[in-house]
């Protein structure tokens, strides 16, 4: 026990000694952090993969970099000849590192709720526990690259083949929602999205115990990558791997196609019935704050603040603007209104637009007009123009629902990224004052604001030229802020941050 | 009472493949020894010795250390023996203290650090970095890791290889002094002469088999070789005149210079007869002395080739 103590502290402090693995294990990190939260603002929602990255990071190269440096200078086999077993020595490794991934998770996390003002984690402790499943997981992935590889390069190959697929496609850097239906299918075999998941369940979900499979899956890829390690076990560089040896490096792979197989089996069982059950997941982690408390906080019973800002900006607006933030409900605003007809002046001049992103922002832009663009993108957005006329969403006869509609043409180009973000909510303005009366829309787009979570928003527009399926809570959340953009356009009120009148 | 043999080598094999590096090799060690198993590079030494401490697998053959089977209680035997490894290093950034402190770690008989720092003479270094060390620092951490569990008996592989000369007569003293203190040293070296300085008894390995084994002194009386009485004067002298002297069995010229190597049956009597000879001539003696068989010789006999460095 002593040795194993003994092992485990010199190998931390050896880690903080060494410039290459601060820069590793803590300066990328921050890096992966600020690009995230550059690009996705609203960072609770993506959070799961800022924090999997990071221990991908640190199990799949930081870990297996050091051991076979070590092993290639001859610090293992002078191990062997201590009075210890094996997996004594792995075990002290392994939780060695899982400290030093861990303190870098915790310094993200810190600066994120600093420099971000990120929410803190809904379940911190149960966070804490699907952490401890996610090292488990990669962790046992980096043992056998560590046993693979002959030297330090060739850690970076093995590596590169695991992270890069599980960045790009496996759910961990594209967030899985965006991901078109093939790759989806593809991370259904990779760990990374199962780590996302078990996190971001616990930062902005329903904690622990929504993600059983995820959990269920990262134990079984743990367990074959550490049984797989073990037997693997190299002391010395010199010692090859016979090539029935490379078959429990198979081992350590089988549960990856087990996941893989169940959670298609699984998804199109669902499939046939109602809704996809990983995208109810999402959907139910990622309902923003404000929506969740208009549900469950009624108007009438929120007092008005004396704060002056406060009551101008409506309850509890958020320290950094945030999309999440716009939709609230206005604290001093009559009772709401039953439907979009019972609309009245008082509650159409509730509604605030300070809190909104700019126009130029990434987060719901719209462009000051359609003059830049190249001739391909025009001629996009003119197709878009005329099958919008046409589109089934346009055509409701529900004023309201129309509006939220074509609405949301504008909210899913916006949660794609796509590169005429800013120029369809024109399109979709357009569109909307062409179709509905101006009064009417004023009431609908009232009405849409001050009850965000009311009727539903088409998260797939295949025949529109957007070949996706999105979580409703993120294409409503954007559907809402631009619905407010546009009524703050036919009032007149928008702050001078937005360019176009 | 006769003390228990240490160490105990019974036909020891070891295959790499085809190759058969260890053929049938044996040997025993005595209590409170040096014992050197000598002999060329690739000659099988270090894998003898990675078999006994239990580094490698053995093909065949018994290995009997501090009275366990080393086969089958290879644990038991590692918390009794301790050994420095040829090619060992540490991490960069690991100071000799905190190393000691580690190794230590896994007995239960561990030296305190600090006793090892002070044997071994790491104070000025106790606290610096693996990588701020020199060789011969570097080699006496290993030595002072092979004693963190003040093992019955310690194993050197070729400790004093890459060395300059300081440094291996210090860690020469390091080596005699932890044999005045009670231990069984095993050294392996391809050292003649750290062989014949160091150890009380030597096993001559080559191609795998022992081929020869005992003291120094026994190794050299056993020699076939003569004695040889080499002499340097002012003036050239005739080689069939000093092949000539009644004693003498052989004449060469020394690679060196323009001496002469005269082989002989009786050094006493050829000494005075090369000194006459040189007075007769009124030659000038600049040179004599005498060079009797060494390991080296003892060596070409049994293998007939040079121990290549």
């Amino acid at each position: 026990m002593s040795g194993l103590i003994q092992h485990l502290l010199i190998t931390l402090r050896l880690n903080f000694r060494s410039k290459q693995a601060l820069v590793y294990g803590y300066i990328v990190p921050v890096f992966f952090l600020l690009a995230f939260g550059s690009i996705f603002r609203q960072l609770s929602q993506e959070f799961g993969q800022v924090l999997v990255i990071s221990t991908l990071g640190g199990a799949c190269f930081g870990m297996p970099t050091s051991m076979v440096s070590e092993r290639e200078r001859g610090v293992w086999r002078r191990y062997r000849l201590l009075p210890a077993s094996t997996g004594t020595l792995i075990f002290s490794t392994m939780v060695a590192r899982f400290l030093i991934i861990a303190s870098a998770a915790l310094m993200q996390v810190g600066l994120a709720m600093w420099w971000y003002h990120m929410k803190p984690p809904e379940h911190p402790w149960q966070l804490a526990i699907a952490f401890l499943f996610v090292c488990f997981a990669f962790l046992g992935m980096g043992l056998v690259i560590a046993m693979l590889a002959e030297t330090v390069p060739a850690v970076q190959a093995l590596g590169q083949s695991v992270f890069l697929p599980m960045i790009i496609i496996g759910g961990v850097g594209v967030p899985f929602y965006i991901l078109p239906h093939w790759a989806r299918h593809v991370a259904d075999f990779l760990p990374g999205r199962y780590a996302v998941d078990a996190l971001q369940s616990c930062i902005d979900g329903k904690g622990l115990r929504a993600v059983g499979p995820s959990l269920l899956a990262l134990t079984l890829i743990g367990a074959a990558g550490c049984a797989a390690g073990a037997k693997l076990f190299r002391w010395d560089v010199g010692q090859k791997l016979a090539s029935a040896a490379r078959g429990w490096a198979l081992l350590a792979l089988l549960p990856w196609a087990a996941v893989g197989i169940a959670a298609t089996v699984q998804g199109k069982i669902a499939a046939a019935g109602a809704a996809n059950p990983i995208i109810e997941a999402i959907v139910t982690r990622s309902k923003p704050a404000a929506t969740q408390a208009a549900q469950t906080q009624p108007v009438a019973a929120t007092a008005p603040s004396t704060h002056p800002a406060i009551a101008s900006a409506t309850t509890e607006p958020s320290t950094h603007p945030t999309v999440a933030s716009s939709t609230t409900v206005p604290a001093t605003s009559p009772a709401l209104p039953a439907d979009w007809r019972s609309v009245t002046e008082a509650q159409i001049a509730s509604i605030s637009y300070d809190d909104l992103e700019p126009d130029q922002s990434a987060v719901t832009p719209v462009s000051p007009n359609l003059d830049n663009l190249t001739d391909e993108a025009k001629k996009r957005m003119d197709t878009l123009a005329t099958n919008l006329a046409d589109w089934k969403g346009t055509l409701e006869d529900d004023p309201v629902q129309k509006v939220r509609n074509l609405l949301a043409v504008a909210g899913v180009p916006d949660v794609m990224q796509d590169p005429n973000e800013g120029e369809i909510p024109l399109i979709v303005f357009d569109r909307l004052k062409t179709t509905v009366p101006r009064d009417d829309l004023i009431k609908c787009l009232t009405y849409v604001a001050l009850k965000p979570d009311e009727g539903t928003y088409p998260t797939g527009m295949a025949e529109l030229g957007f070949d996706v399926t999105l979580p409703q809570e993120q294409v409503r959340e954007r559907a809402v802020v631009y619905g407010k953009k546009l009524l703050g356009r036919l009032l007149g009120k928008l702050p001078v941050k937005h360019v176009d009148q | 009472m006769t003390p228990p043999v240490p160490v105990i080598v019974r036909d020891l094999v070891k295959r790499y493949g085809d190759v058969e590096a260890v053929r049938g090799v044996s040997f025993d060690v005595r209590a409170g020894e040096i014992f050197g198993l000598l002999g060329p590079n690739g000659a099988g030494k270090t894998s003898t010795l990675e078999c006994v401490i239990g580094l490698r697998v053995p093909d065949g053959g018994s290995i009997q250390v501090c009275g366990l089977d080393a086969r089958t209680h290879p644990a038991k035997v590692k918390r009794r023996l301790g050994a420095q490894l040829q090619s060992t290093a540490l991490q960069d950034k690991i100071t000799p203290r905190e190393a000691l402190r580690l190794f230590g770690s896994f007995y239960s008989n561990a030296v305190e650090p600090r006793t090892l720092i002070e044997r071994f003479s790491l104070q000025e270094k106790a606290d610096a970095s693996f990588d701020s060390l020199s060789g011969g620092q570097k080699q006496r951490l290993a030595l002072a890791l092979a004693f963190v569990n003040n093992p019955q008996v310690v194993f050197l592989d070729e400790p004093t290889t890459g060395l300059d000369p300081q440094s291996r007569r210090e860690l020469h003293k390091l080596i005699q002094q932890v044999r005045a203190e009670g231990h069984t040293v095993v050294l392996t070296t391809h050292y003649i002469e750290e062989a014949h300085q160091l150890c009380d008894r030597i096993a001559i390995i080559d191609h795998g088999k022992v081929i020869a084994s005992g003291s120094p002194r026994e190794l050299v009386a056993s020699s076939k070789s003569l004695p040889r009485v080499v002499i340097r004067a002012a003036r050239t002298l005739e080689r069939s005149v000093l092949a000539a002297l009644p004693a003498v069995q052989d004449a060469s010229p020394t690679n060196s210079d323009d001496g002469w190597e005269l082989k002989t049956t009786n050094i006493s009597q050829t000494t005075i007869d090369v000194v006459q000879l040189l007075h007769r001539q009124g030659n000038e003696l600049l040179d004599l002395h005498v060079q009797r068989p060494s390991l080296e010789d003892v060596f070409i006999e049994l293998t007939g080739s040079r121990l290549r460095d």
